[in-house]
């Protein structure tokens, strides 16, 4: 009997094809995770930076003197200013973080629901199959 | 992958020139992109300068007379005028070694197309030398 052989080799070039586009999308989810994760870190150890500044800022009597390190120069800086300065890039970068989580959550849900299609293809290739 | 072989169309013979030509191509693209990270710290580090001489003009006179300034681990101190002429040297070296470097780039640059010219002449669909 050739002909569900014949038949079965149509149907698995199509599968296959199915396939393919599934795993190129799930590699591409996965790199896109990758970088956001990456991000992360740099965003994380840069809060951990500026909170420690801040922390140091605040043990500071009002007339303390403080430097900001522009290029190769320190210019000198209100203690307000600076403070301020500080927490600003402290919410910026909060924000940041709580943008790439949500990002991440949203890939992981794309990750998934191409998980679920490849399931959904083998599974229907077995049926075919059988 | 920089540069791909297929082998499903028509048998090409690679000799010993091509394979050195595409082993300098290889090479030339590495150090352009070598190049072009340099210049991009070096646009940083301009972009710097420029925000340290604007903070400096914003300084009280009180706080320009003493300016800490960076040299290799220390900080030593100048007045206002001192500092901005450090600046303009700094920014004038950088500049200096961007104009180097986009020569540098530019003379890669047409040593690589010339590259392409003749590999592609020879082996057409077979290469792809993707910058």
């Amino acid at each position: 009997k050739l002909g569900p052989y014949i038949n079965m080799g149509a149907v698995d070039a199509q599968v296959r094809l199915e396939l393919q586009k599934e795993f190129d999308e799930i590699q591409k989810v996965q790199k896109e995770i990758q970088k956001s994760a990456e991000l992360q870190k740099k965003l994380d150890s840069q809060l951990n930076q500026n909170t420690v500044v801040k922390d140091e800022l605040e043990f500071l009597e009002p007339e303390s003197n403080v430097y900001k390190l522009t290029g190769p120069v320190l210019v000198k800086q209100d203690l307000g200013e600076a403070k301020g300065t500080v927490s600003k890039r402290i919410e910026y970068i909060s924000a940041e973080i709580k943008r790439q989580e949500t990002l991440v959550a949203d890939l992981e849900k794309q990750l998934n629901k191409h998980k679920e299609s490849v399931s959904k293809i083998q599974a229907k290739a077995t049926a075919v199959a059988h | 992958v920089l540069i791909t072989m297929s082998s499903d169309k028509e048998e090409v013979q690679v000799t010993l020139e091509d394979q050195k030509k595409i082993n300098l191509f290889a090479k030339k693209n590495g150090n352009l992109n070598e190049i072009e990270t340099e210049l991009e710290e070096i646009k940083k580090a301009l972009q710097n300068i420029e925000d340290a001489g604007d903070d400096l003009l914003l300084l009280e006179d009180e706080d320009s007379e003493a300016i800490p300034y960076q040299l290799g681990e220390v900080f030593i101190q100048h007045n206002l005028e001192e500092t901005q002429g450090l600046l303009e040297k700094e920014k004038d070296k950088y500049e200096q070694r961007m104009k180097q470097l986009k020569e540098e780039a530019g003379e890669i640059e047409s040593m690589m197309k010339e590259l392409k010219v003749q590999l592609y002449a020879k082996f057409g669909d077979n290469i792809n030398l993707e910058a």
